[in-house]
């Protein structure tokens, strides 16, 4: 099985990219980590920035606050039939943030919100994942 | 120490929705006012610097080539140079390098864009390229919805309001009236710019900067030829550089722009003066929240503070700190490649005493751009100084 990653895009699919989209088919959100300096990373690189040699996988938590967000009312020519939707940014554990679709919120989102990362399926090869809010 | 470097004449074509001109005929006009305006020839240039940020927005591939035979310099040597939306200063940088080297004497400078052959849509499609393509643009994110999420976050933190926001918006609007080279010559009132409609809210049709055509050229000489040219050479006293990560999810700060932050202070160093020392400025207002953002980063106000300098109307001309009294990226407009040469014309001309007479300010010796690429992947900041005084 071969699959893709969000809901649109242009880049020819790298294997990290591939693996990622088809462990988010699964429902595992797995980025990785240097295992010489223990840097981590979501969504994961090739190779650790400070140029050492071997990763491990690191699957993150999936719960989250929002940072920061935003409502695309005039969207990319490539996303205009799904606009207006939101977006937001939440952290999972310190140093790691996400950006993400919230597909459910219209309504104006509140910085420090709870939000779960969810698995989504978009189409037939597509996957991608999306934030929930949590209700208090 | 080598000699230091000067600005001896600059151009500026028209900004606006140039439905006659394309991307040579708009770089050929900037360069004849330079011609005009100044005591320049062009046997005295010895190499040029070419800035397009783009290629799809007019479809033609290696666009220095092209602007180089407009300028009839084919046969000179040219780079092109892109650092996205500060393209501009990143060909002031480079010639000033090749200047500063001794590699040539007179370089001339020329940034320009054609972006509006190409639906809005389509334009707005091709600047979130320029966003992370492998993770960001995937979600759908415009340029606009970058600046947007440091919005949502400085309003969060700061109580940045949307009065504040559109007070920007209003202020590049009345000085955009005053600049005969604006795209849009139109007073907006604060009302109309806090109800406008939404593009990626908080952020609403006032807040965006607009989609132009446009170019602009400065020429650089190195100090000891620039008499040569004017009485009035203004000199480039401090350059500073700065950049932050491509995903704006692992940026360290959703508040700020930690390049802008990092390129101010190298600049302030090397010129050897401190943001209280500064007359005016040109900052990047893409988006209001990033003049904003620009004014405390540079170090004009401590952070959280700028909003309320916005409302007590300090970055008018005659405040204690003129900002982008010439419309900014919001009025005057904002065709990527020309953009932060524009800014380094404006500076010299509001040094020189020679804009329009409603948004002059009075006795300037130093000003400062600040120019950013993407959501300050790239950051340069210039300072400018007339030197015969």
């Amino acid at each position: 099985m071969s699959a893709k990653f969000g809901y649109v895009s242009e880049e020819s699919y790298p294997a990290i990219a591939k693996k990622f989209a088809m462990n988010i088919a699964k429902k595992k959100f797995i980025g990785n980590k240097c295992t010489t300096c223990d840097k981590k990373y979501f969504p994961p690189r090739t190779a650790c920035e400070d140029f050492h040699e071997t990763m491990e996988d690191y699957p993150v938590n999936n719960v989250g606050e929002l940072k920061a967000w935003t409502i695309i009312h005039f969207a990319p020519e490539n996303m205009a039939d799904r606009a207006p939707y939101a977006v937001g940014i939440a952290e999972l554990e310190p140093g790691i943030r996400v950006l993400a679709q919230i597909p459910s919120l219209m309504q104006k989102p509140k910085i420090g919100m709870k939000l779960e990362l969810q698995a989504q399926q978009v189409d037939a090869v597509r996957f991608t994942y999306k934030w929930v809010v949590i209700k208090d | 120490m080598s000699e230091g470097v000067s600005i001896v004449g600059g151009g500026h074509a028209v900004f606006g929705k140039r439905k006659e001109s394309g991307l040579r005929d708009l770089a050929h006009e900037a360069v004849r006012d330079l011609f005009n305006t100044t005591n320049v020839s062009k046997s005295d240039i010895d190499a040029t610097v070419i800035g397009v940020a783009g290629d799809g927005f007019n479809g033609q591939g290696s666009p220095a080539a092209v602007i180089n035979t407009e300028l009839g310099l084919h046969g000179l040597p040219t780079i092109r140079v892109e650092s996205a939306c500060a393209t501009g200063t990143a060909g002031i940088i480079s010639a000033y390098n090749m200047i500063k080297s001794g590699l040539r004497d007179a370089v001339l400078v020329v940034g320009a864009e054609k972006m509006t052959s190409i639906s809005s849509g389509e334009a707005t499609e091709l600047m979130a390229r320029a966003g992370d393509l492998r993770w960001e643009f995937p979600f759908g994110v415009s340029f606009p919805g970058y600046y947007a999420l440091i919005a949502s976050a400085h309003m969060a933190e700061y109580g940045t309001t949307r009065e504040i926001l559109s007070s920007i918006g209003v202020k590049n609007h009345y000085y955009a009236s005053k600049n005969k080279l604006a795209h849009i010559r139109k007073e907006v009132s604060l009302e109309e710019a806090m109800g406008a409609i939404d593009i990626a809210s908080p952020l609403n049709l006032y807040d965006c900067s607009l989609i132009s055509d446009g170019a602009a050229a400065v020429l650089l000489t190195k100090d000891s030829i620039a008499k040569k040219f004017t009485d009035t050479p203004i000199s480039i006293k401090g350059i500073g550089q700065g950049t932050d990560t491509m995903m704006m999810a692992q940026r360290e700060s959703l508040t700020e722009l930690k390049g802008a932050q990092r390129a101010a202070k190298e600049a302030y160093a090397m010129a050897g003066v401190t943001a209280a020392d500064i007359n005016l400025a040109t900052v990047h207002d893409c988006f209001t929240i990033a003049e904003l953002i620009a004014m405390e980063d540079l170090g004009f106000y401590k952070k959280g503070e700028a909003g309320q300098a916005v409302l007590d109307k300090q970055t008018y001309h005659d405040g204690k700190i003129p900002i982008n009294v010439d419309g900014g990226l919001k009025a005057k407009g904002h065709p990527l490649g020309a953009t932060g040469v524009s800014q380094a014309v404006e500076i010299r001309k509001q040094l020189l005493g020679e804009v329009e007479s409603e948004r002059q300010v009075d006795g300037a010796v130093r000003g400062l751009s600040h120019n950013v690429g993407q959501s300050g992947q790239f950051v340069n900041v210039l300072i400018y100084e007339r030197s015969d005084l």
